[in-house]
């Protein structure tokens, strides 16, 4: 049973509660009928009271976590409706501003910068109240950015209070957060990190901005403020957008963020993550990176695809096909073409000649690696549809693609190609009205190189282990690798092998990637001779 | 109307004064005096825990962060494989972490130049360069350190004579333990050989 200290606290909340609601009701009647004379004042205030009556329950709230009960998510829905309703108050004020042609910059910036600021919280909390989103909380805030820019306020400073704290801003930098708290939103960061990252946005409004012209390079976003499916998408090489939001300035920021870290402080001093647990902290930082990254993957212009006229080729799946057929000329111990003696031609070279362009099917692939079992993974015919500085695109049977997984390691052997490439399957997809599929390949080495590596012990009988070397290129010794049988995998086991004139003792380190049946590691070399 | 109703508990709000706020501006001012020269701002045993917590969630594998951070080439060799992984900006900030327990770690500032080279940084070059020659006055890597300015942009370098081009130091190609850059390399020239001969055919 509650104690009268705790039952009277509880219904002095609720009276609180209740004249919140009438203050807005109130403050939304002024507004409708035009009787403030200074509407950013009163939504200012009215921001300002809903804060400071809700606080300890959104601290509660947040710290909680997932051991809400029922009251926690009704008290949670009830600040999340509060926002919303605030922000449409805001919207109509700042409607009735631009309409009017009196209205002064800074007093009108200001009046979209606080309307930007409680659509952005209305959609934080929408989400940390577990509701559906809304997209018009976001279409609402790009009318009022198109809006603020057609009045050039769109860089007008001001400052609006948040958490207790005063901070500087505008509304493009308002407009930005609103757009990057909704996609964050719809992703798996939780409650607690979201609140991070908006305080983190908050206090760094001046390293958001808005560009025209773009400047390639780092992670970039589109920005249509008019476009009302897809305001935000990563930046693409061939993509015009009226805007673009480069993001290098926040991820410098994070630097100045990682410094308070590094002098036993919490960035940026204010805000309810400032009770948050450490490690929180540090999941923002990684979700950022990992974001940062992955949108600049996207803008990182893909190497052009030149379709290749449908030629016939040889494919080869799994670790033990590729390195006993697939690869059964191609071993690290030859040296000939190099050191001037000519090579004798190779059944794979002989089979590539003009005279039989398109001969390299599976069947002749299999004699040539001296084989003649049945092809298990794929038995009709596969075709090379486009080449690429990076991969392959194939075309085949949908059976036959039902049968190799994404990530599954993979040799192709073209007709006019000296060696058989060893890629890895990144995509596939049906052909619609056909019975065929389309695999992306992506390749890890055009001339990949069998190795037969003998384990370094002081016993009589030394076990050995099949390998695949990968040469780094022009990328260099750190790019070079090992593929390996997943099962004979051994970590720092030292090895014994030949490559070309040099005997190397080697050690496998750490996986770089794998898939079905094997493993690609880097190769640490401790003796060379 | 509106303006006339407020709410008791208003009354607090713009009284309150934030500690935390004011370490954080405190931080600024720190900041822009040197980032590897902390121990002002690390002034209370609270604050250097909250360091050691950071630290040991951020860099889990730098077991007994303190002396940990102090070993060049155990940090270098985690930085390689931060790197290799994809993670530069974690390797940087670790590399910052260690320079700020121990800042006389010569390969460790010569790391930082060569990236902010790299990525073309003039203005974190510039601060690295100066810290640099405040740490080590007399050192041999000052010929390179200048050609790299020139090169960057010339403002940085207060000479009036053609400074010549010098092949870049590789600062940043660490050459640490068991991944020695030499062995490494002959291991790529007999692959590359092979693979050439391969394709001759």
């Amino acid at each position: 049973m509650p104690t009268d200290s705790a039952a009277q606290a509880g219904m002095q909340l609720t009276r609180q509660h209740t004249a919140l609601v009438d203050v807005h009701d109130d403050l939304q009647m002024d507004v409708s009928e035009e009787l403030l004379d200074d509407p950013n004042a009163a939504i200012a205030m009215a921001l300002l009271e809903l804060e400071a009556l809700s606080r300890d329950n959104r601290d509660r709230l947040l710290q909680g976590g997932l051991n809400w009960t029922d009251g926690d998510r009704a008290v949670c829905d009830w600040v999340a409706g509060r926002y919303d309703h605030l922000s449409r108050i805001a919207y109509s004020a700042a409607a009735q501003v631009r309409k009017s042609v009196t209205s002064g910059a800074e007093s009108s910036a200001t009046i979209f910068g606080l309307t930007l600021l409680l659509l952005g919280h209305a959609i934080k909390w929408r989400k940390s109240a577990g509701q559906a989103a809304d997209v018009t909380l976001r279409e609402r805030g790009q009318r009022l950015y198109v809006s603020a820019a057609k009045r050039n306020l769109e860089s007008t400073a001001f400052k609006v209070v948040v958490e207790r704290e005063a901070i500087e801003t505008n509304v493009e930098a308002l407009f930005i957060r609103v757009l990057l708290i909704e996609r964050f939103s719809s992703g798996n960061l939780s409650a607690k990190r979201l609140e991070i990252l908006d305080t983190w946005m908050l206090a760094s409004a001046q390293s958001t901005w808005l560009t025209r012209e773009l400047r390639e390079g780092g992670a970039i976003f589109c920005v249509d403020p008019t476009s009302q499916m897809r305001p935000l998408v990563p930046y693409q090489p061939g993509i015009v957008a009226p805007l673009y939001l480069p993001l290098w300035p926040f991820q410098r920021h994070l630097a100045t963020i990682a410094h308070a870290f590094h002098v036993g402080t919490i960035y940026p001093g204010w805000g309810l993550g400032l009770r948050f647990r450490i490690e929180e902290h540090i999941g923002v930082m990684e979700f950022l990176e990992r974001e940062f990254t992955l949108i600049e993957a996207v803008g990182v212009k893909k190497s052009k695809r030149l379709p290749v006229g449908g030629e016939l080729v040889s494919l080869f799946t799994g670790f033990n096909d590729i390195n006993l057929r697939a690869l059964a000329n191609q071993t690290t111990l030859t040296v000939a073409g190099v050191l001037g003696v000519s090579a004798a031609p190779t059944k794979f070279a002989a089979a590539s000649s003009p005279s039989s362009p398109s001969l390299i099917s599976v069947v002749n692939a299999n004699i040539d690696a001296g084989a003649f079992t049945t092809f298990d993974a794929v038995q009709g015919a596969v075709t090379l549809l486009d080449v690429s500085e990076t991969g392959l695109g194939l075309e085949m049977a949908s059976d036959d693609a039902a049968r190799i997984d994404i990530d599954s390691l993979v040799a192709v052997k073209l007709a006019d190609h000296p060696a058989c490439m060893v890629g890895v399957v990144v995509r596939k997809a049906n052909v619609p009205k056909r019975s065929a599929s389309l695999v992306g390949v992506k390749l890890l080495s055009r001339v990949p190189m069998r190795a037969t590596l003998e384990e370094v012990n002081d016993r009589l009988a030394r076990s050995t282990l099949q390998g695949i070397f990968l040469s780094g290129g022009s990328e260099g010794w750190q790019s070079d690798a090992l593929i390996v049988n997943d099962a004979a995998y051994r970590a720092n086991a030292t090895m014994s092998v030949t490559v070309a004139n040099g005997r190397f003792h080697v050690r496998l380190g750490r996986v770089l990637w794998q898939g079905p049946g094997w493993k690609m590691t880097a190769v640490h070399v401790s003796v060379a001779r | 109307m509106f303006a006339n109703v407020r709410l008791p508990w208003l009354l607090t709000i713009n009284t309150r004064i934030k500690n935390d706020t004011q370490a954080v501006q405190k931080t600024a001012k720190t900041m822009s005096k040197s980032t590897f020269d902390i121990s002002a701002a690390l002034n209370t045993p609270e604050k250097r825990k909250m360091r050691d917590r950071y630290i040991a969630q951020r860099f889990p594998k730098l077991a007994g962060t303190h002396r940990a951070l102090t070993k060049t080439d155990e940090v270098l060799s985690m930085a390689q494989q931060l790197i290799e992984e994809g993670r530069k900006f974690l390797a940087i900030e670790m590399i910052t972490l260690s320079l700020q327990e121990e800042v006389n770690q010569r390969d460790l500032w010569r790391f930082l130049i060569e990236d902010a080279f790299l990525r073309g940084d003039a203005a974190r070059f510039k601060e690295l360069i100066d810290g640099y020659a405040k740490q080590f006055e007399l050192d041999e890597a000052r010929p390179v350190i200048q050609a790299m300015a020139h090169d960057l942009s010339p403002a940085l370098v207060n000479t009036q004579s053609k400074l010549e081009p010098v092949p870049l130091p590789n600062w940043t190609s660490i050459s640490v333990g068991e991944r020695d850059v030499e062995l490494q390399q002959k291991l790529h020239v007999a692959l590359e050989t092979a693979a050439a001969s391969l394709q001759a055919r």
